[in-house]
């Protein structure tokens, strides 16, 4: 746990230096949805609530995967990640911190990208509907987190990484994808409060969406340690 | 009078071959590593030094053969407690660009779980004392290798395996290298140094050996 928290909080000291990962999935994210707000022309309420949660969810996916290659590249340039490997740390402790710090990254982005995207779109969603939401990008920021930075550092060395990694992430976090839409849809729908109905239906989706993260979070740090090894 | 018992072999690669495909980086190659003998591997480009070390270091599993580090055979990745008395220089030096010379040592240090006290007194040792709070990306390359040269050392490894050591070093860069191989002599150190340069690694070299097209040819 130590050296989870000394790479992370080595990650997060770069990243306050350089501003190189939030601030290019921030910018993304800030334009993934002023597009989608122009070209949807968005007027009517009820349209409005039914495309958010997909803009917020496209948002998330794109941005992410930019701060993912991002990430990773830092390792790859002059060699650091097989300096890592090498390392007591370990090729698992690797994966925890670069990992959380993918998650960290994501979230702190959501955090500032979501409310403009909601003001954007003209949405004024009640604080159960706030919170829902938010629940969902942390599950689904985990799950993203996961794959992003098996896969990322699984194809570091590849040529056309940037397109690699969106077109074998992307479909192996479906699940998520499909999960935090619905948790969205229950969050920013019509009627507030949320009753027992869209609760039940919330519980379900978020379920899903841990279940995902729990295999992944007990899958991911062993086929990292196998792939990143020869 | 008694005899002085040989020192023990801490590193051995057994017939170790590795390919790539159809062709073969290194064949079928046998050599044992006495612990504070310091080796020079030669060859020309393409001759397998690196993928031999790349194997010494447990990188890079062999296609054929075995190689035992500290007793432990490395087919499987080294355990952490073979990593932790190994310190590898590969081609690429293993720093962080956006971090100074100061936090890279201090970051690598910690990470070998020791405390970074002797940070600044290798940083001079280097010669990196007035760049020690600067930018690494600021650096030269030859001021980039003098770091990663200070990481090795700091990590308190019994065995350092050095790939291509002399890149980027100017005339004083390769002097502090010789410096620093008969440090790490003086204290125990195992080395291994993969290199076009011979000279350039002092006169601390007990062994020279030669690869040709993956093969061991000289091994004296």
């Amino acid at each position: 746990m130590k050296t989870v928290w000394l790479i992370l909080s080595k990650d997060v000291l770069v990243e306050l230096r350089t501003r190189e990962v939030m601030l290019t999935m921030g910018l993304f994210g800030v334009l993934i949805v002023v597009i989608f707000a122009f070209t949807f022309q968005l007027g009517n309420d009820h349209v409005i609530k039914e495309v958010a949660p997909g803009i917020i969810w496209v948002t998330l996916a794109f941005s992410g995967n930019l701060g993912i290659a991002r990430v990773i590249d830092r390792e790859r340039e002059s060699g650091v990640m097989q300096a890592l490997l090498l390392s007591p740390a370990g090729p698992a402790t690797i994966f925890w911190a670069k990992a959380l710090g993918v998650f960290i990254f994501i979230v702190a982005t959501q955090l500032v990208v979501m409310p403009l995207a909601l003001v954007f779109v003209g949405i004024n969603a009640p604080a159960e509907g706030i919170l829902l939401l938010t629940g969902g990008i942390v599950l689904g920021a985990l799950g993203f987190a996961l794959i992003g930075t098996l896969f990322g550092a699984m194809l570091a060395d590849v040529r056309l990484r940037e397109v690699l990694i969106p077109v074998i992430v992307f479909p192996i976090i479906i699940p998520v994808l499909i999960g935090g839409a619905e948790l969205a849809l229950i969050a920013l729908a019509d009627q507030p409060p949320i009753d027992q109905t869209r609760l039940a239906a919330s519980a379900r989706w978020m379920a899903i969406m841990g279940g995902f993260d729990l295999v992944y979070l007990a899958l991911a740090p062993w086929l990292f340690q196998r792939v990143m090894v020869d | 009078m008694l005899e002085a018992s040989p020192a023990p072999m801490i590193l051995e690669a057994h017939d170790v071959s590795r390919r790539y495909g159809r062709s073969w980086a290194v064949r079928r190659v046998s050599l044992a590593f006495a612990e504070g003998s310091v080796t020079a591997i030669l060859g020309d480009n393409g001759a397998g030094k690196s993928t031999l070390l790349q194997l010494l270091a447990g990188l890079t599993r062999p296609s054929e053969g075995e190689v035992v580090s500290f007793g432990e055979s490395l087919a499987q990745f080294p355990s952490a407690t073979v990593r932790r008395k190994m310190a590898v220089l590969q081609h690429l030096p293993g720093i962080y660009s956006d971090l100074s010379g100061r936090e890279n040592l201090t970051f690598f240090t910690k990470l070998y779980g020791r405390a970074p006290d002797g940070v600044a007194e290798q940083l001079a040792f280097v010669g990196l004392a007035e760049a020690a709070d600067r930018a690494a990306r600021t650096y030269s390359r030859g001021m980039v290798q003098r770091l990663a040269l200070a990481r090795v050392m700091l990590q308190g490894a019994d065995l350092w395996l050095l790939d291509e050591p002399t890149t980027g070093l100017d005339a004083r860069g390769v002097a502090m290298l010789a410096d620093v191989i008969a440090k790490g002599k003086a204290e125990g150190k195992t080395i291994v140094a993969v290199t076009h340069d011979l000279p350039a690694l002092g006169p601390s070299v007990d062994r020279v050996v030669r690869l040709a097209g993956g093969r061991l040819v000289v091994a004296a």
